[in-house]
Parts: C-alpha cells; structure tokens; sequence
C-alpha cells in the first residue's frame, strides 16, 4: 500500500469502518511509515478536541416547556400523533373530503374549473376538473 | 435487535407525556449541540430544537422498528437545520452577507462566540473552522465524532451511501485539519 491510499483509509479505520483486510494492510503500512502514523495521529487529535468543545445545556427546564408546547400546539389541533388511521378515520376522512367535493360544486368558483364551465354542476366532467383542481386551491 | 427506545416512542405514539418528557431530556442536548455546530446560529438552533421535539412528537406513530432511535431522531433534526439553512440562502441579505467570503463566515461565527463570552480562543478557533467546512461534511464528522453513530447509520441520516459516508468525513477531517493548522496559535501538537 502506498501512502496516498492509506492517508485515504485513515479516516475509515480509526472509524472501525474498515473492512478486515483492508485494515491489516493499512496497519502493515502503518508500521513502516511515520508519516502516515503522524496523519493518523493528527486525525485522532482532532476528533478528540471537536469531541471536548463543550455541549450546549439547555437546562433542566427544556423538557417541562416541550411538554408544554406540545400540549398547547395539540389544544390548538396544530401538533398531534399522526400514521395510524383507524379503518374508520379513514373511511370517515373520505366520507368527509368527498362531502367537501360536493358543497364545492355549489359554490361559484373562480379557480380554473371556469374555463370548462359548460360541464353540468355534479357530472363526472365536472367532478374531474374539480379534483384536477384540487393542488391549485391548496 | 430491537432498540430499546423503540418502546419510549412506541409510548408517546400513545399519547405517554412521561415518555416524551423521558425522550426530551435524553436528546435535547446532542440535539441542540449538533443543530448550533451544523447551523452556526444559537438561536436558530434552539428554535430548531425545539422543532425537532414537536416533529417527533407528531411522527412518533409512523416510526418502524427496524431503524434506531439516535438515527431517526437526528435525521428529524439534519432535515430542518437542511431545510433552514437552504431557506435563509434563498434570503437577500444572506446572500450578501455570504458573497463577502468564506472568511466573513469565520469572523462571523468568532465574533459571536466572543461575544457569548467563549472563554478558550482555541475552541473558537476549532467551531469557527467547523464552520468553514461544507455542510454535509460537517453534519456527517459531527454525527460521527460526537454521536458515535455508524458510517451505515450517518447514510440514513444524510440519505447516502456508505461509501459517501465514509468520503464525506474523510475530507472533513483533512478540511478541518488545514483550517485549524492555518489559524493563528493554533497547532496539533
């Protein structure tokens, strides 16, 4: 192993991210090589000092105002647990956005859907241009 | 193996605020350690924090076992710093603050942490060298150095291979070694 590679697999072995061959030639290198064994050194030294600048304490009383952030964000319907629907979440949820889709139709509407007003209000024409719709109001 | 946090947010899925406080105490640390060293802003990073507590919070249900706690906890916190950092460049005066030069970026983060009454001039030296190297890199070193995950895990968090892991802390380490050998009475012994 020449130098350039093994200043390469430096950083990956102090790591122990180095596969088992790959190590003992580095090491073998390592050996014969003060100038690589300097470089290894001064990488060690590094992560130790990064590692010594001292950590940021938020304090004792972080937890207590996440607690209460959460709760005020929840009360406000801003911040819940969300991913597991129950059937009837979902199914109320469809319910709900299909409802949605049709008081829409009612209402006059000033979106794109204007261009292709000579579909009847509630006809499929009408309800897939309405849904096409949909991003461009969110 | 399962992780044993997997049951922690297993709990706050259910609502548990015991289990939440619990998982607020043990990360909000390295959390806001690693968001201040990666965004440069203390701030920033203490609203950012708490951002990453609301998220998970609201997240909790939809994480899957297979992963680790650290790993998914960090990615929540990688992603906003991400996002922020990408929003403040689209700002004007950020983009002139940066055009100034990488060393504007040094003396800003130096004068900031003097005037937060930083005792030691060589951790200054180092965060403000920290400071200088790309972002990903920076991000990929911290994970490592300060939160010992794994080049596979430090993939997950930053969405990258591996070998990309390993690359990315490579040239972080030969970066920061340039910088702080650089600084002024500043030397690896």
């Amino acid at each position: 192993m020449k130098c350039r590679q093994a200043r390469m697999k430096i950083s990956a072995y102090m790591d122990h991210e180095l596969d088992a061959a790959s190590s003992l030639r580095l090491e073998s290198h390592l050996r014969g090589c003060v100038k690589c064994r300097e470089a290894l050194d001064d990488f060690q030294e590094l992560d130790d000092m990064v590692r010594g600048l001292p950590g940021i304490d938020l304090g004792p009383d972080f937890a207590a105002h996440m607690l209460k952030r959460v709760s005020e964000t929840a009360a406000l319907g801003k911040v819940q647990p969300q991913g597991r629907l129950s059937l009837f979440e979902r199914l109320s949820k469809i319910v709900d956005d299909f409802v949605d889709l049709v008081d829409s139709a009612r209402s006059p509407s000033t979106g794109t859907l204007d261009e292709f007003d000579d579909f009847p209000p509630l006809s499929m024409g009408h309800i897939y241009f309405r849904l096409m719709d949909l991003p461009a109001r969110g | 193996m399962k992780d044993p946090e997997f049951d922690l947010i297993r709990a706050i899925a259910g609502g548990d605020e015991t289990a939440f406080e619990q998982l607020v105490r043990r990360y909000q640390n390295p959390v806001m350690t690693f968001v201040y060293r990666y965004v440069g802003d203390r701030h920033l990073a203490q609203d950012l924090t708490q951002e990453v507590f609301l998220r998970i919070f609201q997240a909790a249900p939809r994480f899957r076992p297979r992963a680790k706690v650290s790993g998914w906890v960090f990615k929540i916190a990688y992603n906003l710093a991400v996002n922020e950092l990408k929003r403040r460049k689209h700002m004007d005066d950020f983009h002139a603050e940066i055009s100034a030069g990488d060393r504007d970026v040094l003396g800003r983060l130096l004068t900031n942490h003097r005037s937060e009454a930083r005792n030691m001039e060589m951790e200054e030296q180092l965060t403000a060298a920290l400071g200088e190297i790309p972002e990903n890199q920076r991000a990929a070193l911290l994970l490592r150095v300060d939160e010992r995950l794994s080049y596979a895990e430090i993939g997950k968090v930053l969405d990258v291979s591996i070998a990309s892991v390993e690359s990315l802390i490579f040239r972080a380490r030969r970066r920061l070694k340039r910088l702080v050998m650089a600084s002024p009475g500043f030397a690896i012994e």
